[in-house]
């Protein structure tokens, strides 16, 4: 019964199968752009990959193979040697305990074959870690769940029946039990069988799993299917034990905001223990002994590692075990004796009751402030902490702010060359660079003829070959030269070409960072469109999540016929609300549009915004002659228009559909086209958001008056959504 | 101050669920009685103008409602039926929040505030959440928001539905209070809610107007209607399945049942004295 009411409440239904649209969807995502990143460097050929060392998947993989037994015998021999060692000497060190488990470990391992194979299903799904934290989020859906009945009041109902303590405590760790396994089993299910449609390899899957150089230190033998059988069911038992714990631990307290900050506090140690802590640190029981862990094994599954408790080595797969056990057995005996022993009605414990008291008074104190606020205020204040909206923004900025991608470029060759070129002479054109050109070609000239003489001086044998090494090694230094002056010539032919044709004086500038901004160039070819596709998406996704219950809200929670009954209730509050919907999509443009200008700034500076925009090359057919920096503007301000259509049609779906109905719709009609888009259903463009969001692309690959049709589309669905949402609001019902 | 309604009805698909209403209001307070489903909600929302009529006009001092618009809903205060609420707000930001939808700003806001959370009790308790407040508080706070502003038509829907009767006196004697010079409307279906403080009373049945008086013509109304009939504890079930809205009255002499309609049993005893509005009510809205 407890788990039939938990399937049927709606909400926790449609937020089970978003999690696992959103994890399926975002791992076939991740290996799209690993594909596409790896097709664009086999671009260079094989000989490329050759000439620079590298190898493909199946060389490596042959490689690996045929070097695999060497690997095990190395290891062996290497623990003989450092055996040798005196201060691996002494018996009842940990130093020595663990050569001699390392030893005994791999001995298992001798005679086992590598074979070649495909296992990058394999691969990509176990480094997937996205998975590990959906599935805790879904554990900690499933444990709130249960706390249903105490918010409608129904605690003290159960209570009283013969089954509502001890038999509702059992029933409900079935429930936890039950709940992992289906979401793990459909959402292994999906990832595996969308690694085996994108990658193939089904038919490897008896080899053992070392066959994969990233399994080489696993020391179990067992085969790829039997690998990944036990790392479904591994997964399952953590997640049992992650949602266990954190029903425990949400038991501690009466207080549900007081056990959340428990819970965030213990999760929160457990984290910095185990990224924080080192492999040397004495305190590295704590690293591998951690209920974080549980959330994200991280390699702990598939490497060889012990750590040191007492002297004695440990293995860190044999401790997550343990750990796993403990915590099941002791979160089930503590959970359910809370739940049968504690009453609905208690007086409430001291500490708890001073802790209750000191937040009451904090609570007052905002209040107090609060209260103050404008309704324009009191409308923000509602997005950002009523519905917890704050929380949706820290996750997506993180998220932003993770893809960040500022390294130092260093550069080489032709790029140095042109780096000091533009530099210098970045600018209108005012002969300044035409001269200096000519006087790099002049000296480029004498090069080639001093290099010529010498070719011809060593045919004759008037000089040595060390001499003859000697010139050749100045003229090639020279070849960087060569090809800046060749691609700054490149460019004074368009500037000439376009001042001729359209009677635009072009500046010369580096347009490496326009490329990125406005091109499908990113750090590889096609990259760029896909890094702001994805960052359109997430600005989308959580647009929804902040507007959904502007209007909805008031409806669910009955306030709305209240407020239409005031007299600044209807139009003033809806344009109020229309506001607010305006600042969040400004924030949400300046964070998005403000981190990758921040980041290509950092990569590739954007210069010479006053020169005009068609001084880049790939701006040739842009039909509004005007500087880079407005176009710059404009660009960023149809972004701005689309997210604010887009948050009217947010409105107009959870006008018209209730709660969660609404977002539903929103995610239907808004993401849903747009991540299959992303996935690559080009059908889906012509229904997408991202279409318009994605401006240059359109421009760049449809030309200026589609780019114009396609925002003008989108500003006449926002303007439709915005007036059935104002007469949903400013009229009355029918 | 005139409120005009004329032939207003409400229809729902096939449903009537209200039939051309005429009727005026000046001021004073209209007690609005009526089962459920009588038609008492619809008939305070197409004033509040929540929900769109089928036909018919409101109109105050001649001016129909809809092209006064907002210039209207400045001099109504709203109590709606259910209590709706922002939980996390409280009592003050709430009042404060519906204020400036009123258009009240600075010292008149706050002001009104502080004299409302007064006289509905709630001043010291003003910094607390919604959430906390008990039914009757949640009550006097959706009142004190209704009276924000000053308004000279208040409309209140079931405002002493959940109360417990201390709740509902309290309410009551401040809803006598504030109804100088104002137009009141109190939809109920608690008779004792409007018996005292009513200057009249509409009865609606199946969204029919069936009768407006004052409380006293009302019961005048029914006079040698009532009558009560001696019976013991056995004979009461067959009475009771006899006349299915008859009440049970227990008495120091014994046990009685009372019941209403135009034509009493001779073994009923006629009451001449002593009605009450609740025979009023089971008079015109419960015989079928």
């Amino acid at each position: 019964m407890e788990y039939k009411r938990i399937i049927k409440n709606r909400k926790v239904f449609l937020l089970c199968v978003l999690l696992l649209v959103t994890t399926a969807a975002a791992y076939i995502y991740k290996q799209i752009n690993a594909v596409s990143a790896e097709q664009a460097v086999s671009e260079y050929g094989e000989d490329a990959l050759q000439e620079n060392g590298l190898m493909s998947y199946r060389e490596f993989q042959e490689q690996y193979a045929a070097s695999y037994p060497g690997y095990l015998e190395k290891i062996l021999t290497q623990n003989d040697d450092l055996t040798g060692i005196s201060i691996f000497q002494k018996k009842d060190s940990f130093s020595f305990r663990n050569l001699e488990k390392t030893k005994a470990d791999y001995k298992s391992l001798v005679g086992l074959k590598a074979e070649v194979g495909n296992f990058r299903a394999l691969e990509s799904v176990v480094s997937f870690e996205t998975a590990d934290y959906i599935t805790f989020i879904f554990g900690v859906i499933l444990v709130w769940s249960f706390f249903d009945d105490e918010k409608k009041g129904l605690w003290c109902v159960n209570y009283a029946t013969p089954g509502g303590r001890m038999k509702l405590a059992m029933a409900r760790c079935g429930v936890l039990l039950l709940g992992n396994s289906i979401f793990q089993t459909v959402l292994f299910f999906l990832l595996f069988g969308s690694a085996f449609l994108l990658y193939g390899g089904i038919e490897d899957i008896g080899c053992s799993v070392q066959s994969s150089p990233l399994f080489r230190d696993c020391i179990l033998q067992v085969n790829v299917w039997e690998y990944l059988l036990l790392f479904v069911m591994l997964h399952l038992a953590a997640a049992f034990a992650m949602s266990l714990f954190v029903w425990m631990v949400l038991l501690f307290c009466r207080s549900h905001m007081l056990s959340t900050g428990l819970l965030l506090i213990v999760l929160a140690g457990e984290c910095v223990f185990s990224n924080g802590l080192s492999d040397q640190s004495i305190l590295v029981g704590l690293k591998y002994g951690n209920l974080f862990r549980l959330i994200h094994p991280g390699d702990i599954l598939y490497n060889y590692r012990n750590f040191n408790l007492f002297s004695y080595p440990i293995n860190c797969f044999r401790a997550y075990l343990c750990l796993m056990l403990v915590t099941i057995m002791l979160s089930i005996v503590i959970s359910a004796w809370i739940t049968s022993v504690r009453r609905p009605i208690a007086t409430v414990g001291k500490i708890e009751l001073r802790i209750a008291g000191l937040l009451k008074k904090i609570n007052r104190v905002c209040h107090q402030g609060l209260s103050h606020l404008s309704v324009f205020g009191m409308e923000v204040y509602k997005i950002l902490v009523m519905h917890k909206g704050i929380l949706f923004l820290i996750v997506w900025i993180y998220l932003l702010v993770s893809q960040i991608d500022t390294r130092s470029i260093y550069y080489l060759g032709t790029g140095a060359v042109l780096k000091e070129i533009y530099s210098e002479y970045s600018g209108p054109d005012d002969g300044r660079l035409r001269a200096y050109i000519v006087r790099q070609e002049a000296v480029l000239q004498q090069e080639q003829l001093q290099y010529e003489k010498a070719v011809s001086a060593y045919e004759t044998g008037e000089i040595s070959r060390e001499e003859m090494e000697n010139a050749s090694m100045v003229y090639s230094s020279f070849s960087a030269l060569e090809g800046g002056i060749e691609s700054v010539n490149m460019q004074l032919g368009y500037m000439e070409r376009i001042k001729e044709e359209r009677g635009i004086s072009a500046w010369f500038l580096s347009d490496k960072g326009y490329r990125i901004l406005w091109t499908g160039d990113g750090l590889y070819q096609g990259q760029g469109y896909g890094k702001q596709e994805q960052r359109g998406l997430l600005a989308i996704i959580v647009l929804i999540l902040l507007l959904s219950t502007v209007f909805s809200y008031d409806r669910t929670c009955g306030m709305e016929k209240l407020m239409r009954a005031a007299p600044y209730g209807r139009e003033k509050l809806f344009y109020i609300k229309i506001r607010v919907a305006g600042l969040t999509c400004l924030f949400i443009c300046l964070v998005t549009y403000g981190l990758e200008l921040y980041e290509v700034q950092k990569l590739y500076p954007v210069s010479c915004l006053k020169a005009p925009v068609q001084s880049l090359d790939f701006m040739e057919h842009f039909p509004i002659v005007m500087a880079a920096g407005s176009f710059l503007l404009m660009v960023e301000m149809i972004h701005f228009l689309v997210l604010f259509m887009t948050a009217m049609a947010v409105f107009a779906c959870t006008v018209y559909f209730r709660g969660i109905k609404g977002v539903a719709a929103a995610l239907i009609i808004l993401v849903f086209p747009a991540a299959l888009q992303m996935l690559g259903f080009d059908w889906c463009q012509y229904i997408s958001v991202l279409q318009p969001l994605v401006y240059v692309r359109i421009l760049q690959e449809h030309g200026f008056v589609c780019s114009i049709i396609s925002v003008i589309a989108m500003m006449v669905f926002g303007m439709i959504c915005y007036l059935l949402v104002k007469k949903r609001w400013c009229q009355n019902e029918s | 101050m005139k409120l005009e309604i004329k032939g207003l009805s409400k229809k729902y698909g096939d449903f009537q669920a209200l039939k051309a209403l005429n009727v005026e209001f000046t001021e004073g307070i209209y007690g609005i009685l009526g089962p459920n489903g009588a038609g008492k909600s619809t008939f305070m929302n197409l004033l509040t103008d929540n929900l769109k009529r089928t036909a018919g006009e409101i109109c105050l001092d001649g001016k129909e409602i809809l092209s006064l618009g907002k210039e209207y809903r400045a001099k109504l205060g709203y109590m709606p039926q259910q209590q709706g609420f922002y939980e996390q707000f409280s009592a003050m930001e709430f009042l404060r929040y519906i204020g400036k939808l009123k258009g009240l700003k600075g010292r008149k806001l706050n002001g009104q505030i502080e004299e409302l959370l007064t006289k509905v009790n709630l001043y010291e308790i003003r910094h607390s959440p919604m959430s906390s407040l008990s039914g009757g508080m949640r009550q006097r706070v959706l009142l004190a928001q209704a009276l924000l502003g000053k308004p000279e038509i208040v409309i209140m829907d079931e405002p002493t539905a959940g109360l417990d009767p201390k709740e509902r006196i309290n309410i009551r004697n401040i809803v006598a209070e504030i109804s100088k010079d104002k137009i009141v409307f109190i939809a109920t279906h608690v008779v004792s809610d409007i018996e005292c403080i009513a200057s009249k009373v509409l009865l609606l049945k199946k969204g029919e107007l069936i009768r407006m008086e004052s409380p006293a013509g009302l019961i005048a109304s029914v006079r040698g209607k009532a009558g009560e009939i001696p019976c013991t504890k056995e004979e009461l079930q067959k009475l009771q399945e006899k006349y299915v809205t008859g009440n049970t009255i227990q008495r120091q002499e014994g046990l009685f049942f009372r019941i209403v309609g135009d034509d009493l049993p001779p073994e009923a005893n006629v009451i001449w004295n002593n009605l009450t509005l609740e025979d009023v009510y089971m008079y015109y809205l419960e015989q079928s």
